[in-house]
């Protein structure tokens, strides 16, 4: 469809990935995409640019997209139709309806009783940093690279073409909480730069520490991992 | 190669659900005119980085299950009905969503946190020879190199 390449040019294009120990040594090294190989290098970019690019192209092909309405599941299906309910009230009835809704989706009560994500029991921050306003010893490290050290893992993976703005996560241990809990705590950005100071104490080394300690909270995500299961409720 | 998870809190340990592949038993209704795509299909956690790549996946494929049915039939060719396509769809899927669970599963654990500084040099060192061992491909040669247009053998046979 041309997407691709237009995307490509606004994001990070790679092959190796770099498995590295907490003392810059590398163990190892991957290939994450190759033009060789599989036809393809990886490319890593912000999600938002995927999708402005999608959404140009349902513009260009005439697709109909309705802002501003929360689908709340799906009301009934026959043999030739299913009937989705919003939460204004508004049915729509179609041929098919995908349910593209994401983790916690709403369509998927319908298609699979009983099935809510289960939470793995940990959770990844992440961010962003400019190289610029890193020490220069980061020019010395393989990007990207998976930093492995006592303390656990720590990703550094740019996103950008020029390769001057790096992604980080980490992942750590966390306690279960509610959902109204988890939103809570997404919106906290400074305990989330709380947690990540906290992980990157001890066990570092100190460009990854220093990333933990300088990286602007607002500017800070994180990831509860979820997975899903059939009937796990009985 | 047994697939274990990471941990999961308020799962019995001792049930034979800790080796169970998580994936929901079907991504359609009955009827198959309800679909599930992505995560709302497949949550999988972000470790092999997949995500994205499965719900690009699911969305080629099912865009081809779809254009079949909705395509005349050649005229030596007997229709398939939309939910027997679908069926298919969703059992290739399935295997495809199960085999890169059991991966992302898998590379986890090396994330955690050593209890000293030995075990993180042994880890090392396992790690150093388990890239040598797998080379550039890190034996992930399967992973890269589904088409979306291996679903269309699927739907045919």
């Amino acid at each position: 469809m041309g997407i691709y390449t237009r995307i490509a040019a606004q994001g990070h294009n790679y092959e190796d990935l770099y498995f590295l120990n907490g003392r810059w040594q590398v163990l190892g090294q991957i290939w994450n995409g190759s033009e060789r190989e599989y036809n393809y290098k990886a490319l890593r970019l912000n999600r938002s640019i995927v999708r402005g690019a999608l959404l140009d192209e349902c513009a260009k092909r005439g697709v109909e997209i309705r802002y501003g309405m929360k689908c709340v599941g799906v009301e009934s299906e026959t043999e030739s139709g299913a009937t989705v309910k919003f939460d204004n009230g508004e049915t729509v009835t179609a041929d098919f309806v995908i349910g593209a809704d994401g983790i916690h989706s709403h369509i998927r009560e319908f298609v699979e009783k009983d099935s809510e994500p289960i939470f793995t029991g940990i959770m990844s921050i992440g961010g962003v940093v400019d190289r610029s306003s890193l020490p220069p010893a980061i020019n010395d490290v393989p990007l990207p690279g998976f930093v492995f050290a006592q303390a656990g893992g720590f990703a550094l993976m740019p996103t950008d073409f020029k390769r001057q703005k790096i992604g980080f996560f980490m992942q750590m241990p966390q306690a279960d909480r509610s959902r109204d809990e988890w939103t809570k705590i997404a919106n906290d950005k400074e305990e989330l730069s709380r947690m990540l100071k906290k992980y990157c104490e001890k066990g570092w080394p100190d460009l990854i520490k220093g990333i933990a300690d300088t990286a602007a909270p607002e500017g800070l995500t994180n990831w509860p991992w979820v997975l899903t299961f059939s009937g796990l409720k009985e | 190669m047994g697939s274990y998870f990471l941990g999961i809190e308020g799962v019995d340990t001792n049930s034979s659900r800790q080796f169970a592949v998580p994936d929901l038993k079907n991504y359609t209704s009955p009827t198959r005119r309800v679909i599930l795509i992505g995560d709302a299909a497949h949550a999988i956690p972000p470790t092999g980085g997949q995500g994205a790549a499965m719900a690009f996946e699911d969305a080629q494929t099912l865009a081809f299950a779809l254009a079949r049915f909705a395509r005349p039939t050649p005229p030596n060719r007997s229709a398939q009905s939309h939910t027997e396509i679908l069926e298919k769809w969703q059992a290739h899927r399935q295997s495809r969503v199960a085999e890169v669970h059991v991966f992302t599963t898998r590379g986890g654990d090396v994330r955690k946190s050593a209890p000293g500084p030995v075990v993180t040099y042994v880890k090392e060192w396992a790690l150093w020879g388990m890239f040598k061992w797998w080379g550039p491909t890190g034996g992930l040669r399967w992973l890269y190199e589904y088409k979306g247009e291996d679903v269309i053998g699927a739907l045919a046979a």
